[in-house]
């Protein structure tokens, strides 16, 4: 009997407090790309269902874009690799790879031709590198900042610039090719997180940790406006993702004080505000407005379709682990398969076999590691290293019930009448559930 | 430990134009009167090293970039951006302070610096050391 690979159920992006993640959008408006560990995934913006996983980067991959020409995609990793691998076929095949960096790469920009790219991130001397796409020659240099450099953009249209957002609270302005620094703007009393010029060039804007987004002019750089006009700060909290809107009118910005909002390009004021939540994990950390699509990641990993219809309630969200997976059991019953699998942060899914969506199972959870899940009809045991037994019941998918254990449970079996066996680092027990 | 001095644009542009247009032989800089920000002091088109030490100040601290070029033993021409961070014994105790806390805001932004050199006195700033130094090729 042979096997084939059916579906991809995906990780969400990997997404660490305080620092943005970026998404990349596909010219054909079709994907998207995220990064999780070492793979770098592909998911379908109409039915995330479907996804790709590239999976070549020997270390953490850190961000992915698509060329403009939406034939090859760059990837960039924590040591300072850059691959740039094909998007037509399934195999990915690698089309070249460059050493860009000293230290970690953190934003990507393809010029609008697909010929040059420039990379930015840390390193030990320079924090950026612009680069012919083929042969690695550097087209300028990327210097001016004193900190690491957390998001850049080429201008999407001819004289070609380079904008950078850094660490050291500056967002510096390159004219080129060969691309020089020209100057910087201080604008900011914060990190500044992401920098992001419109479809059509004509401006570009920042959003910082100090909550502040302010509007530039596209060609020379020079400061247009602050969105909110100055009366106060543009969100509570520190800005981790700005995105334009295809018609240019319009910019998408996501923080840490759990809100997203749109504004009005010309009016510098807010047109739609979408409040996320009021837990940690509802902090947006980076956002992607791609046609009819306006996506923002939770620091939870979720990924949230916002509707401008209705901003209370996203259209849908995407679910999943974003750590590594630890246990899985799967479930046959009443002619519908379920998975269940457990991570390391504790977190329980389960999954619709047949649909590949995912969705969290409620109630008290484990507080630690999930070590392994047994299941036997409608009853799923699953045992962590919080040192307690659960069971989750199928129906309604919640955790039903929970004993505590006398030491770290290694193993659970679950039989006929909800019998429950573990094996723990000091002996075996058993318990009975009804 | 930084200061909080800040470089202002200038600084790069001018560093900018000697490493890529050799358009300077070497600039100074230094940070502004009322300590807020690092600024060009001045641009040299021509002049030897010692025209360059002679226009360090006695008793204040600078910060410079030189284009030091050099021959090899075996004839060929070498060139060198070197970082000089001068710093004489008879400037003020604060000034010291601030100049050695700022270097870091400078230095950082100014890539592609082949060598450093510290020097507290004019002894220090002896051609031929610095040219061994230099053409040893190490980094410090």
């Amino acid at each position: 009997m042979s096997y084939s690979l059916n579906s991809i159920l995906a990780t969400l992006p990997r997404t660490q407090r305080g620092s943005p993640i970026v998404l990349g959008g596909d010219p054909k408006g079709k994907n998207f790309l995220y990064t999780n560990g070492n793979s770098v995934i592909i998911r379908d913006i109409e039915s995330p269902e479907i996804a790709d996983v590239y999976t070549e980067h020997s270390v953490q991959a850190t961000v992915a874009k698509y060329a403009p020409s939406g034939f090859y995609i760059a990837s960039g990793d924590v040591s300072g690799k850059i691959r740039i691998w094909d998007t037509t076929q399934k195999e990915h095949i690698l089309k070249y790879e460059y050493h860009s960096l000293g230290g970690q790469i953190k934003d990507i920009a393809w010029s609008p031709d697909s010929k040059r790219i420039v990379a930015v991130g840390d390193g030990r001397e320079k924090y950026g590198n612009v680069f012919m796409w083929d042969t690695g020659t550097t087209v300028g240099e990327i210097i001016g900042h004193s900190k690491a450099i957390n998001s850049v953009d080429f201008k999407s249209s001819r004289p070609f610039r380079i904008v950078t957002a850094s660490e050291d609270n500056d967002s510096n302005f390159y004219e080129g090719p060969p691309f020089k620094f020209k100057h910087s703007a201080k604008d900011h009393g914060r990190f500044v997180n992401c920098i992001r010029y419109s479809p059509n060039g004509d401006r570009y804007l920042t959003g910082g940790a100090d909550g502040k987004s302010f509007i530039y002019e596209g060609k020379t750089g020079e400061k247009i406006a602050e969105l909110g006009n100055g009366a106060k700060s543009a969100h509570a909290g520190g800005i981790y993702g700005v995105c334009w809107s295809p018609d240019n009118t319009q910019v998408l910005t996501v923080s840490a004080d759990k809100t997203a909002k749109i504004w009005d390009i010309e009016k510098h004021q807010v047109v739609t505000e979408f409040i996320m939540g009021t837990t940690i994990n509802d902090q947006q950390v980076g956002c992607l407005w791609q046609g009819d699509y306006l996506l923002s990641v939770s620091l939870s990993g979720y990924i949230n379709y916002l509707d401008k219809n209705n901003p209370s309630t996203p259209l849908r969200i995407i679910k999943g682990h974003n750590k590594s997976i630890t246990a899985m059991s799967a479930v046959l019953y009443e002619n519908k398969s379920t998975l269940y699998t457990g991570s390391h942060d504790g977190i329980v899914n389960h999954w619709s076999v047949e649909s590949g969506v995912a969705e969290s199972v409620e109630g008290n959870g484990h507080s630690n590691q999930v070590n392994e899940l047994a299941s036997c009809c409608d009853v799923i045991a699953s045992i962590g290293m919080d040192d307690t037994l659960k069971t989750i019941d199928h129906k309604t998918n919640q955790f039903c019930s929970s004993v505590a254990l006398d030491s770290q449970p290694k193993g659970v079996a679950i039989g006929k009448d909800s019998l429950v066996v573990v094996a723990e680092i000091n002996g075996v027990s058993d318990d009975r559930f009804l | 430990m930084t200061s909080g001095v800040k470089c202002s644009d200038d600084v790069v542009s001018k560093f900018q134009e000697i490493k890529i247009g050799h358009k300077y032989k070497y600039v100074t800089y230094n940070i502004s009167d009322d300590l807020s920000q690092i600024e060009t002091e001045s641009t040299v088109q021509q002049g030897s090293w010692d025209d360059f030490c002679a226009a360090l100040p006695p008793d204040g601290c600078r910060y410079a970039v030189y284009d030091f070029d050099y021959e090899l033993p075996d004839g060929g021409k070498r060139n060198k951006l070197i970082f000089v961070n001068w710093c004489p014994d008879s400037a003020k105790i604060k000034l010291k302070m601030l100049y050695a806390t700022s270097k870091d805001a400078i230095k950082k932004k100014l890539v592609g610096i082949g060598n450093e050199v510290q020097a507290t006195g004019l002894d220090e700033l002896n051609y031929d050391e610095i040219l061994e130094k230099i053409s040893r090729g190490g980094k410090n």
